[in-house]
């Protein structure tokens, strides 16, 4: 292969040294930023920050359990009942990187993870280097990666790398930028078309976010970039560019029709849910170009590529050297970027029209990709600017951005502080220096100008990596024991050890209520353990079921991405076959429970009245819960009509309030002037042996942010315990109680709340025993259970519903009753219902993520395609040969005829031309265009120059003190060349 | 026959006066601009008037301190009615007795240069107008040196620099110190040194013997400049004399005329003493180098540092003078030493800004030389770094005064803030002159110049004095950090005999009718009060 040859041959030259050096120099400069701030091994933090400790570390500890065969990619009984992972590979995993956690123990997935971190931001450094040199090869490579590390290593970078998954748009960016180039420059659709259906399999989110970023790109280099742009029509063009990122997305179909019906199954809007933050104050954003400053509660975005880049960026809008069009065109992207923080409109474009929860701003990345491109190019041009008038520019600019600082310091104090405006001013000017040194030097030896330009790229490194010492060191990462105590040294091991042997179905999840951020407990912590749990948090969970759970009484989140196990009762875990429960607490006190294992800091308690996971359910069982009261839809689902029985007085007694009754029927307090605070107590009685609980659903903060200690609960004046709070906002166990008086007291602080009437319940224990007695006799047996199926067999004595406690997601069309297809039904509002006949059934089922078959055509079609694009390609390559657009561009300013009419010269009739630039690196490029004659074209205008025109002591000539390319001939190209960023063989 | 026509030729009517005026005015600028001196005079100028501006108005805030504006203020007293230099404030603190001379807290006999200006008002505040004057005075001599060195209009920006710097605005913010004399002397020494004449210079830098003890170090340092100027001899005096009298103060004089040793030793760090310290230093090089950076504070002091000559500074040896006090400052355990703020940057500015200076011409020379641009004549690019560093150090200072100046002025003062201010004008009123007095430390400043004696009050350490001024809203948070604790000590007070003569918004003002209560350290001795 051509390609092949041709990369082996650069290879061997060492023309590509300079994306070795930016990958290592990214890497190495966040992996010290990341010692520095006492990373592990470097120190006793990880990097497990919000949602990295929550969902992303865990997933990836599946991940790897999928790579070594012990888990499947499709669909997993251990999280959310039953969860349909496409869908969170597709977003969370799909990263060619994320294949390494298959190297790594699962203890070591946080380093795992720092590993991949690093990877993604070298190979963003490499990409970018790359994109830039072959925009400006008139700069010098070493130049390009001096660029691309504070691109890399951005303040975006540094805030957001725990969102691990987002990183791989560093790299993808710079490749869409080069394919693009490509379709531009050659009109070849295939690289584009390869690289947007990577991007898209990649991580199809960050894509989104970059398209927009692409097509301006795409028009403004299509209609003011340089004379290499071939232009053939503004509608071909366009329909080119649509086909090119149509069978991208085509080919990613596999995972992006999954993932959205993962999408249109979660209970999530969406569009999000979060307000847009915007607009912002200009000054804040404007503070926020400075590197190292950093918002703690992310409420303005991240801009920074470090200081020094602004005043490189800056000078682009000024140099006439670069056409007008293009000028202008860049600097309406970038205004359109800063107007994403002033406009929701423009901020919903660059997030795939949808509201972030958390997190917002998340194309900062594209900031400082937009900054490091022009910077780059701009210095590149501004060596071949007037040497006066580049030094009147650089002056200004650098003197606009020392005034900005000033301004934003007397705005911004608490995002400047003094050391990063003193780091600032640095930046600014050790950058001006350095552009200035990288672009006057004019009449220097080579060897000191590549120097200079070396001296620019370690300030543009220095300066990027204080700032981004800086971010790091504002953050606060966890400590690296959060992934191996989750919350006490013992409980991973009591929760592996509940994990359903091969086959076999059973459920168990932890009593411990306190999530934190996953600092305690991972909501997702049974995807790495095993077992098969209720737990589940991310923004792909099902909607349906959430809204059950929400219905029956568990805990839920605001916007209904986590449910946990906290809320359940009795019936619940005999309903959805919860065998096993961990505590952190010895003595659970709750009914039907024996410990059966223990550890000094967890217990394992078996929970005696379960069901099997399908039963036949009684013809009573509604279709839809009762949405009103989690304790009336449990007994409408049991047919226990008054299960849940009121022990309590009718009013309770009050201290420090006025007692009332709300207009919507509930007991209002109002607490009396003077009074520190509310004592409300109820007085009860337990008959026999009963199992206690409270609810209270439309209590003040239940279920929302912040939601903690507002409320103090106790039974019979001891154990306190806060509820409701964000954590546990459901039904509430109090334990259980045999056939005595106790109280049940609600202490607040608060100035005025309502309490449901019939606060108290007690469920009893020996009704609900005989229940599940009932129900098991007709219950699922023989069960088998793979990572995406289930089989069993029931005897049924009537016909009826098998109700099965899987949730009813899309996905589970393959359900069979004796080998016969049968269409599932709903049960109980999110449950999986299946009709049988009286009689002895087998039922099996098998799961296939919904859109994944159709998806898997769409990736074949698009594969075909692309095949289609790249001989279609390969056929215009015969066709009109590529140009030597760079020779011609080049002819073109030295007022020549160019090369318009130059006919194509097969490949084998090209000549070898070196072309050598001082202090720049001249770049390959294929000329298979009559080379030959553009050559000597432009020999002879050089040799019709006047004989005023200096000479470098190389011999290099000088026109208006810049180094115009020197053509070496074929036999030269054996002589070495001496700088070692200017060596370039052009065939 | 044509005949001519004479036509009267028109006469300049004479200027009227309005119009004599008018040219006067308008020509007004242009012949200030041309009178001798005009360019230094007016860095001078500006820089007065700023740091003036901004004693005066801290002043009338009570912004000032008594530690330590009137231990100077009884040195400088005492000096100007040609007394020793007692300073019973510092004495009561340190335990030592009223009898306790300034130099026996720092050897600092140049103080007693401020006593003339005594004659002519004794008044704290002059104090304050010296310490403006002679960084008005340094600011001129930077712009001397500037001058010379880059040209004159690049001199005005270095001198403005120099005299609104953020070094200079902490020291303004703090008051009056016998380090001001550094921030004048040192300029002036490498001026002369500049002008070649290294014999001068060497006497100007030793000069410095008379600020603070450990000037000598500078001066040794000093030494390292002349012998990179070939000026071997002097520079082996200079580095001999330097370490040898800094040593001479450090361990015998200040200790002898002071009754304390190891007053000042604060490098537990590195070791009880000296010798241990040295010898850690060997032995722990790295972690010595990691103390110097160990805090986020001196991490900030040091880029201030930096950035003063926006990094030019690391370009010049002249740099190095800045070494030893930084050195003694950054290895100490003491936090306040190693924080951008107070007295000790004033004397680092003109050093740093001076070495930036140097740097500067060094680059221009070599970027002329690289672009073979004659001598004398600085080509685009040298004048383009020459802009840029300009633009650099006007910004930072800038910055630097809205981080430290107005951030110290704008702090916009509470109701109950002004009204203490009011409340402490009347309570210093109301004391009697030459009243021995215990107060509070923003309150016992403007009562140095009307008391006989002052006392600053110490929590939980009452020194018998007849008067006590108690203050709980004061703009100054040492020695009291809290109102409870003024309150916990009003407390004390009204149970030994004092009782309240004026209680306003916070300040008390205590009377001790009676004999002073047992028990008490009663620094007065049987001394009138």
């Amino acid at each position: 292969m051509r390609w092949s040859a041709s990369l082996a041959r650069r290879l061997r030259s060492g023309a590509t040294s300079y994306l070795a050096v930016a990958f290592g120099v990214a890497v190495l400069l966040y992996g010290t930023v990341l010692a520095g701030s006492r990373i592990y091994p470097f120190g006793s933090k990880s990097i497990l920050m919000y949602d990295m400790g929550n969902q992303y570390s865990v997933f990836h500890a599946y991940y790897q359990q999928v790579l070594h065969g012990h888990a499947s990619l499709l669909f997993t009984w251990r999280s959310d009942l039953g969860l349909n992972f496409l869908p969170l590979f597709a977003y969370y995993l799909a990263s060619p990187f994320s294949l390494l956690v298959a190297f790594f123990p699962e203890q070591y997935i946080p380093e795992a993870m720092v590993l991949i971190i690093l990877l993604k931001v070298g190979t963003g450094a490499s990409a970018m280097a790359c994109y830039l040199h072959r925009m400006s090869p008139h700069g010098s490579r070493r130049l390009a990666a001096g660029f691309a590390v504070p691109y890399a290593v951005s303040a975006w970078t540094v805030s957001y790398s725990f969102n691990i998954m987002w990183l791989d748009a560093l790299y993808l960016l710079p490749l869409l930028l080069m394919a693009g180039e490509s379709l531009l420059r050659r009109g070849r659709l295939f690289p584009l078309a390869a690289v947007a259906g990577a991007a898209a399999l990649i991580n199809y989110y960050m894509f989104g976010i970059m398209v927009p970023f692409l097509v301006c790109y795409l028009a403004i280099r299509y209609a003011g970039g340089d004379d290499v742009v071939r232009r053939t029509g503004a509608g071909r063009f366009t329909i080119k560019a649509g086909a090119a990122l149509g069978v991208g997305v085509a080919i990613a179909g596999v995972l992006l029709l999954p993932t959205y019906h993962g999408l249109a199954n979660g209970r999530t809007n969406i569009l999000g849910q979060d307000p847009i933050p915007v607009p912002l104050p200009w000054s804040t954003q404007a503070a926020r170009l400075f590197g190292g400053t950093f918002d703690w509660f992310q409420g303005s975005p991240n801009l920074a590529a470090g200081s020094a880049v602004l005043i490189a960026a800056s000078l682009f809008p000024f140099l006439r050297r670069i056409r007008r069009r293009e000028r202008v065109g860049f600097l309406a992207l970038a205004a359109l970027l800063m107007a994403a923080s002033q406009n929701q409109v423009v901020y919903l474009l660059f997030h795939d029209g949808e509201r972030p929860n958390a997190f917002p701003f998340r194309y900062g990345f594209m900031v400082a990709a937009l900054l490091v491109m022009l910077g780059y190019r701009a210095v590149a041009e501004l060596r071949r600017t007037e040497a006066a008038t580049a030094g009147r520019l650089l002056f200004r600019v650098t003197v606009f951005w020392l005034g900005a600082l000033i301004v934003v310091v007397h705005f911004e104090r608490s995002l400047m502080t003094p050391y990063l405006a003193a780091s600032a001013a640095l930046g600014l000017v050790l950058g001006a220096v350095g552009i200035g040194a990288a672009t006057g030097l004019r009449r220097v030896p080579r060897r000191v100008a590549a120097r200079t330009t070396a001296l620019l790229a370690v300030i543009l490194v220095v300066d990027c990596g204080v700032a981004a010492a800086e971010e790091s060191a504002a953050m606060k990462y966890p400590s690296r024991g959060t992934w191996n105590v989750h919350p006490t040294a013992d409980w991973t091991a009591a929760m592996k050890s509940t994990a359903p042997p091969d086959g076999q179905f059973f459920r168990s999840d932890g009593l411990y209520v306190n999530f934190l951020n996953g600092l305690e407990r991972s909501q997702n912590e049974s995807l790495r353990d095993g077992n098969f749990a209720q737990n589940h948090f991310s923004s792909l969970s099902s909607g349906l079921l959430h809204d059950a759970e929400f219905d029956l009484g568990f805990t839920e989140h605001i916007y209904r991405v986590w449910a946990g196990h906290t809320g359940s009762t009795l019936l619940t875990d005999a309903l959805l076959d919860f065998k096993y429960l961990v505590t952190t607490q010895p003595g659970l006190n709750r009914a039907d429970t024996q410990l059966v294992r223990s550890w000094p800091s967890a217990d394992v308690y078996e929970n005696t009245a379960t069901l099997p996971v399908g039963f036949l359910a009684p013809a009573t069982m509604p279709r839809e819960l009762n949405h009103d009261n989690p304790f009336t839809a449990q007994e409408q689902l049991f047919d226990m009509p008054g299960a849940f029985a009121d022990p309590c007085q009718p009013v309770p007694t009050v201290t420090g309030a006025n007692q009332d009754i709300s207009p919507t029927g509930e007991m209002l307090y109002t607490k009396r002037q003077g009074q520190k605070k509310v004592v409300v107590t109820w007085h009860c009685h337990a008959t026999d042996a009963q199992e206690l609980y409270v609810w209270s659903k439309r209590m003040p903060w239940a279920g929302q942010y912040p939601g903690s200690g507002i409320f103090s609960l106790r039974l019979d004046g001891v154990n306190p315990v806060d509820y409701p709070n964000v954590y546990d906002n459901g039904i509430h166990d109090l334990g259980s109680r045999t056939d005595t008086d106790f109280t049940v007291t609600l202490t607040t602080a608060l100035g005025q709340f309502s309490v449901p009437q019939r606060f108290v319940r007690a469920l009893d224990v020996a009704q609900v025993n005989a229940k599940v007695a009932e129900l098991s006799q007709h219950g699922l047996y023989d069960v088998h259970a793979t990572d995406t199926s289930l089989s069993g067999t029931i005897d049924a004595d009537h016909a009826g519903t098998v109700f099965l406690s899987v949730p009813a997601i899309k996905g589970w069309g393959d359900v069979k009753v004796d080998g016969k297809q049968v269409s599932p039904t709903i049960l109980a509002s999110a449950f999986l219902g299946i009709p049988v006949t009286a009689g002895h059934h087998t039922i099996t089922m098998s799961f296939s993520p919904p859109g994944m078959r159709m998806g898997a055509g769409m990736s074949v079609v698009g594969l075909l395609m692309l095949f289609g694009l790249y001989k279609r390609d390969q056929r215009g390559r015969g066709h009109d040969g590529p140009r030597a657009g760079r020779l011609r561009a080049l002819l073109e300013r030295s007022g020549g005829p160019a090369a318009s009419a130059a006919p194509a010269v097969p490949d084998s009739s090209s000549v070898a031309v070196t072309v050598v630039e001082p202090d720049a690196e001249p770049a390959t490029e294929p000329a298979g265009e009559s080379v030959a004659e553009l050559a000597a074209e432009l020999a002879s205008k050089l040799a019709a120059e006047p004989a005023s025109e200096p000479t470098a002591p190389d011999g290099t000539v000088l026109v208006a003190g810049v180094p115009l390319p020197r053509f070496v001939l074929p036999d030269e190209t054996a002589a070495p060349v001496a700088a070692d960023d200017s060596k370039e063989t052009q065939a | 026959v044509s005949s001519a026509v004479e036509l009267p030729v028109p006469v300049p009517a004479a200027p009227t006066f309005g119009e004599r005026a008018e040219q006067w005015l308008l020509g007004l600028p242009g012949r200030v601009r041309a009178l001798p001196y005009f360019a230094p005079l007016a860095v001078v100028a500006v820089t007065f008037a700023v740091n003036a501006g901004i004693a005066v108005m801290l002043w009338g805030r009570l912004g000032y301190g008594a530690f330590d504006l009137t231990i100077f203020d009884q040195a400088v007293r005492n000096y100007a009615q040609f007394h020793l230099p007692y300073v019973p404030v510092k004495g009561a603190y340190a335990g030592t007795g009223v009898d306790f001379l300034q130099l026996g807290d720092h050897f600092s006999p140049v103080n007693a240069l401020a006593a003339p200006l005594y004659w002519i008002w004794p008044d704290v505040r002059m104090l304050l107008l010296l310490q403006a004057a002679l960084y008005a005075a340094a600011s001129g001599v930077v712009w001397s040196y500037a001058k010379d060195a880059l040209g004159r209009v690049p001199a005005h920006f270095v001198g403005v620099a120099f005299g609104l710097s953020w070094g200079i605005q902490e020291a303004t913010l703090v008051g009056y110190h016998e380090l001001d004399w550094a921030v004048l002397v040192v300029p002036l020494a490498l001026r002369r040194l500049q002008r070649g004449r290294p014999g001068q210079a060497l006497a100007v830098a030793c000069s410095l013997f008379l600020v603070k003890e450990e000037m000598g170090l500078i001066v040794a340092v000093f030494g390292l400049l002349l012998w990179l100027r070939g000026e071997r001899r002097l520079a082996v005096i200079a580095a001999v004399a330097g370490v040898v009298w800094s040593a001479i103060a450090i361990t015998v004089l200040v200790p002898r005329i002071g009754g304390m040793h190891n007053q000042y030793w604060s490098y537990n760090s590195l070791g009880a003493n000296p010798k241990q310290a040295a010898l850690h230093v060997v032995e722990h090089p790295l972690s010595t180098v990691h103390l110097l950076v160990s805090t986020s504070a001196k991490q900030d002091l040091l880029l201030w540092l930096l950035v003063v000559s926006a990094g030019a500074c690391l370009l010049s040896p002249i740099a190095l003078l800045a070494v030893p006090p930084l050195l003694l400052r950054m290895l100490s355990d003491t936090a306040t030493y190693s924080e951008p703020k107070f007295h000790y940057n004033a004397p680092l500015m003109g050093i740093l800004l001076i070495a930036g200076v140097d740097g500067v011409a060094k680059v221009m020379r070599w970027l002329d030389g690289m672009e073979e641009q004659s001598p004398g004549q600085p080509g685009e690019l040298a004048r383009l770094f020459l802009r840029t560093w300009l633009a650099a150090i006007t910004a930072v200072t800038v910055i630097g005064l809205q981080y430290h100046a107005y951030d110290a002025l704008s702090a916009a003062a509470s109701p109950a803030q002004k009204s203490f201010r009011a409340a402490a004008k009347t309570a210093v009123a109301m004391i009697p002159k030459d009243a021995t007095v215990e107060a509070e430390s923003a309150i016992a400043v403007p009562l140095s110049a009307r008391t006989r004696n002052l006392i600053l009050a110490e929590p939980g350490k009452p020194h018998g004095s007849r008067w006590v001024v108690l203050g709980k809203a004061s703009p100054i948070d040492w020695p009291w950090a809290s109102g409870s604790q003024v309150e916990k000590a009003r407390r004390w007070y009204l149970a030994n005999g004092y009782v309240t003569r004026f209680s306003r918004d916070g300040v008390y003002v205590l009377y001790r009718t009676g004999p002073v209560p047992a028990g008490i350290d009663n620094v007065w001795g049987q001394r009138p009060q």
